[in-house]
């Protein structure tokens, strides 16, 4: 399992498909902040998004905050959300808006899988709850826009050595979540065979 | 209304807000015992990497005295109130409402609760019925304890119930819980502490889950019958006896103590609620650090402590009729 720091937004497919399922990665740069209702209203609603998801590492979040101007905002403890209830997006963020990463937590589904292959996406597993480590990595908010959607805004923030992030579904079909689903199901045969 | 009930009034709406900021915020001794002594067992490299990150942001946390997770939950309240407790019930409700309404607006806290359809925001963490808040009534005593347990979604929605059969015996259960396990993956926030409540009605069975998780990690119900059923889980190394030797801290570990009294104990004990006697060390350190420690606890009984657990549980309930501990 290889190590590997990447910057975001991405104008390079080869950094994506350098990356393989369970690698360990840092990321720089920048990362939007994204969650139920800001991709309701794109995809559902029909509005175009205010910033340029092209190459981006999205972060399904909904953070806590406190505003200090208008538009303005200081980060009080930023962290996960579970992924899972948002998967039926990822195609259209990687067609129509080209977006590269996704990182959340509890990881996408299986039908992820395949589209993501297809356009030369990953899914980045980060660490379920630990909000207040992730908080020290972002070292700004430094756009918001659809604000009355608070706090599922559409957020910018610029990190620095944020991580680290697991790779969990890669741009070549592979998953963690799918293998360890299936290697636990396998053991739980034994165990039933045991009781 | 007299000065005493106002009084009373100000101090449980004090004790709703420490104790909701304080459970966001520290992860009780026996939590990070458990975490630490995890990461010792762990073999995977991404097992490893997991529970490493999730020290360090304990650690961080604390140094930083910020929230552990962004998701504040919903604030769910357990009292014990004495029958000779000054105030009404439906005040202490309204008391542990705005102190939970305080602290969200002065932290401030993310507002979570929504309207259930419109998903529009109900206010600061309060709505129709939340707070959540549990009561129990206790005899011969003018105190009141309050627990705090914040509960986040993300593991609530793990949360699973099934009624069961007898033809299926106690193999069922197991089977259920397994099953729940894998289901459940790993979509909650880990660790994933598992809390199982067995018998009653559907709600009760849910409940008995939920104070299950609330006890502290390694301590098995008081009926041998049930404490058996969860077979040989392994309770956090003690200090003393690691090969390593002990590790250096600032303060003694708090025991994990046996929970009492279980609401489904063949024999509850002394009608007292699970996991809310804290060792009593809890105090000073709560003085220590925040140094109001009267507004964290009401009481004019005798002692007993406030205690809390974090969001990042998986609740697995089974509801089973006629097997009942």
């Amino acid at each position: 399992m290889a190590t590997h720091e990447v910057t975001f937004p991405v104008n390079d497919p080869a950094e994506i498909l350098k990356l393989r399922a369970g690698d360990e990665v840092v990321v720089q740069g920048h990362v939007i902040g994204i969650r139920d209702r800001t991709q309701i209203r794109i995809f559902d609603q029909g509005v175009e998004p205010p910033l340029d998801l092209t190459g981006a590492f999205l972060l399904h979040t909904a953070p806590n905050v406190r505003k200090i101007g208008p538009g303005r905002y200081e980060k009080l403890c930023i962290g996960t959300t579970t992924s899972a209830r948002m998967v039926r997006f990822t195609e259209g963020l990687g067609a129509q808006y080209g977006v590269r990463a996704i990182c959340g937590k509890g990881g996408f589904p299986d039908e992820a899988i395949e589209p993501m292959q297809r356009l030369g996406m990953v899914y980045f597993a980060i660490v379920g709850g630990a909000a207040a480590l992730e908080t020290t990595q972002i070292e700004e908010i430094e756009e918001v826009a659809w604000e009355e959607l608070m706090p599922e805004c559409l957020w910018k923030f610029r990190v620095k050595d944020f991580g680290p992030l697991t790779v969990g579904i890669d741009a070549h079909g592979g998953s963690l979540y799918r293998d360890v689903q299936e290697r636990a199901l396998k053991k739980l045969e034994d165990i039933y065979a045991r009781l | 209304v007299t000065t005493v009930v106002n009084d009373l009034d100000a101090a449980v709406e004090g004790a709703a807000a420490h104790l909701y900021v304080w459970a966001l915020k520290d992860i009780p001794r026996d939590l990070r015992d458990a975490l630490a002594d995890a990461r010792g067992r762990e073999t995977s490299v991404t097992g490893q990497r997991v529970l490493q990150t999730i020290l360090r942001n304990v650690d961080v946390a604390e140094q930083e005295r910020n929230l552990v997770c962004q998701d504040t939950g919903i604030a769910v309240y357990y009292c014990r109130v004495g029958e000779h407790f000054p105030l009404h019930p439906a005040r202490i409700y309204g008391a542990l409402k705005a102190g939970t309404e305080r602290a969200t607006v002065e932290h401030p806290l993310r507002s979570n609760t929504v309207h259930t359809l419109t998903r529009e925001n109900t206010g600061p963490n309060v709505g129709f019925r939340v707070p959540i808040v549990h009561l129990d009534f206790v005899p011969d005593s003018d105190g009141l304890d309050v627990k705090c347990v914040p509960k986040g979604s993300g593991s609530e929605n793990m949360s699973f119930l099934k009624m069961c059969v007898p033809a299926d015996g106690v193999t069922g259960i197991k089977k259920f819980v397994l099953e729940s396990v894998v289901g459940a993956g790993g979509k909650p926030c880990p660790p994933g502490i598992v809390g199982v409540g067995i018998g009653g009605s559907a709600d009760y069975a849910m409940h008995l889950a939920k104070e299950a998780i609330a006890r502290p990690v390694g301590t098995r119900n008081a009926d041998p019958l049930v404490a058996e059923l969860g077979g040989a889980v392994r309770a956090p190394e003690r200090d003393r006896d690691r090969p390593d030797g002990p590790r250096r801290r600032r303060h003694r570990p708090l025991r994990p103590r046996r929970a009492r009294g279980h609401a489904h104990d063949a024999e509850p004990g002394g009608r007292e609620l699970p996991v809310l006697g804290r060792p009593p060390c809890v105090r000073p350190r709560l003085r220590d650090r925040f140094g109001h420690v009267r507004e964290g606890r009401v009481r004019r009984g005798r002692p007993n402590g406030a205690t809390f657990t974090v969001p990042g549980t998986v609740s697995v309930t089974s509801a089973c009729q006629g097997v009942h501990s």
